[in-house]
């Protein structure tokens, strides 16, 4: 075989097939999401509820599949339960920020698994759920997807500027009268949005890796924000479609090694970046 | 049948006694410990410890090695590889750890799903099976439980003051980041303990979710800790009846009990502020709420 040969057994071959077509359409869309959402993620500490959201995914898929409803619809109805219970809990005395999300989103969780068992859920859904199932992504679920992804680019594109303000100078944004609470809500709705999309690929439990991780390391090497969106979207977008590809020739769940992916460069770039620490000590 | 019989008929099976005797074991640890991850606003690092020991477990499934020794060995490595994360790598903190946490398992995930029909296992390693508690697991459970117990009677004082004011406590002399490591240790040590009985990703709840509650309804730490632990081995045997009668991840049950005690104590405690206070407080800014 000539490398040219090679080169397209191992990139053109897997795209006769329709589930790698839509498998790669769908990481492409998550990574958008992901570049436009995880800036804001990173800079107004949301990781940890981020991590709450994309759990709470879990409960309301078993609910979707037990009653037949839509799936989407289900995951975003527990997103915006999430967020109610989180805030209803953060009101109250003596009960910590940090064990609010905490308390919700493990018991949102502990509530899926004990669903499974009462209502006999095939297990292949629920490792579909847990560790995300991004071949089997059928054409409605990829409009779905798209819809959310098109929805969320929409707004933080019509909403940019008092977006960023919020995340970069809370006491101005307040002072300049704008509506800080709502726009909170309204990027915990973005979160949960994305993370409905996140779940899909990689999984509940590695989501939050995929709304953090390509942000945190763009933010390593740039500093304005629409570079850092620009690039968190291509490391994110990037690993989807290398994951897939070493998916399609090495049997392995697609979602640990997208994820796996974004740690190496995550780490490399702590190390290596313009302020890694490699590079702070030699200078330092 | 009676209420007697739901509750006396499964004592006569080794295996249901075994998995009362574990949770009771882990919920006093737990429940204890739980109180000081609270207090240090830790809830995040426990949860992260959860994920990051799943390689260990899926290498000592796979090879058939000890699970407490394998296990133990990746939580301690990654506690103090994450309190290393927090103190040097300040620029990225919940982000780094979110991070590496989602590696570690990733790891864990990608070792599993090459082998076939990993589901089962999966589920095991994440969600728990008391009902699989064999007698090393309970004695390797026990040695810990009372190890971390012993730790915390011994270093009371001084792991109280850093929980309650790290910087008073390092103000006069204490060794804080030592202790950290200790506290992260211990975490490390509970949340082994827990792995075969509550899963991976839920045995956290065992340590956060029975001392939130404790501290709606106790005012001091010894007090808080003897309501979380009993709160704590309460939830635990909800959970193995559970896991019996009515054939529910046991970890599942467990962590819902707990969360439904959580929901009395909020209901019931007696030193509740209304919301409207709370509001105007944020409204004025609280520094923890603005973004760096």
């Amino acid at each position: 075989m000539t490398p040219v040969e090679a080169l397209r057994a191992a990139l053109v071959d897997p795209l006769a097939y329709a589930f790698m077509r839509n498998g790669l359409l769908e990481v492409v869309l998550l990574g958008v999401a992901c570049g436009l959402v995880g800036v804001f993620v990173v800079h107004q500490r949301l990781t940890f509820f981020g991590h709450a959201l994309s759990h709470t995914v879990f409960p309301a898929l078993v609910v979707a599949t037990a009653l037949r409803v839509d799936l989407t619809l289900a995951a975003l109805v527990g997103t915006a339960a999430t967020i109610g219970l989180v805030l209803a809990l953060r009101a109250q005395r003596d009960v910590g920020d940090d064990s609010a999300v905490g308390i919700v989103f493990i018991g949102l969780l502990a509530l899926g698994v004990v669903l499974i068992g009462l209502l006999r859920i095939r297990s292949q859904l629920v490792a579909d759920v847990l560790v995300g199932d991004v071949l089997g992504v059928s054409a409605a679920d990829l409009t779905a997807s798209a819809g959310l992804v098109v929805l969320v680019g929409s707004l933080v594109l019509a909403l940019y500027r008092p977006l960023v303000l919020v995340a970069f100078d809370r006491g101005s944004a307040r002072a300049i009268g704008l509506p800080v609470f709502a726009l909170d809500l309204l990027l915990l709705g973005l979160v949960a949005a994305t993370a409905t999309v996140g779940v899909r690929v990689v999984g509940v439990v590695l989501t939050v890796a995929v709304l953090v991780a390509p942000a945190a390391t763009a933010l390593l090497w740039v500093r304005r924000v629409p570079s850092a969106m620009a690039l968190a979207t291509a490391i994110a977008a990037g690993a989807g479609v290398l994951g897939l590809y070493l998916t399609y020739h090495v049997p392995i769940a697609p979602g640990s090694v997208l994820v796996l992916l974004l740690t190496v460069a995550f780490v490399a770039s702590a190390l290596l970046g313009p302020r890694g620490i490699l590079r702070r000590r030699r200078a330092g | 049948m009676t209420a007697a019989d739901l509750l006396l008929a499964p004592l006569q099976f080794d295996l249901t006694r075994r998995a009362l005797i574990e949770l009771t074991v882990l919920g006093v640890a737990c429940g204890a410990l739980g109180v000081l991850v609270v207090l240090r606003g830790l809830s995040f690092i426990g949860d992260a410890l959860g994920h990051c020991v799943v390689p260990g477990v899926v290498a000592a499934h796979l090879l058939g090695a000890p699970l407490a020794l394998w296990g133990g060995a990746t939580a301690l490595l990654s506690a103090w590889g994450m309190a290393f994360l927090v103190r040097r790598l300040r620029l990225a903190g919940d982000p780094a750890i979110a991070i590496v946490f989602s590696g570690a398992f990733a790891l864990g995930l990608a070792m599993i799903s090459g082998t076939r029909s990993y589901y089962g296992d999966l589920a095991e390693i994440l969600f728990g099976n008391v009902l699989a508690v064999d007698v090393r697991d309970l004695t390797s459970s026990t040695l810990i439980a009372a190890f971390v117990l012993l730790a915390l009677a011994a270093l009371y004082r001084p792991i109280v003051f850093v929980c309650f004011d790290p910087v008073g406590a390092r103000a006069v002399g204490l060794p804080v980041d030592v202790l950290d490591l200790v506290l992260y240790g211990l975490i490390a040590l509970a949340v082994v303990a827990g792995l075969t009985a509550v899963g991976a990703l839920l045995v956290t709840a065992l340590l956060i979710v029975p001392a939130a509650a404790a501290r709606l309804l106790a005012r001091t730490v010894v007090g808080q800790m003897v309501v979380s632990s009993a709160l704590a081995l309460l939830a635990g045997w909800v959970g193995v009846y559970a896991s019996y009668d009515l054939n529910v991840a046991s970890g599942g049950a467990i962590v819902l009990a707990a969360v439904a005690f959580f929901g009395v104590a909020l209901a019931a405690s007696p030193r509740r502020r209304s919301l409207a206070r709370r509001a105007a407080l944020a409204a004025a800014g609280r520094p923890s709420e603005s973004p760096a």
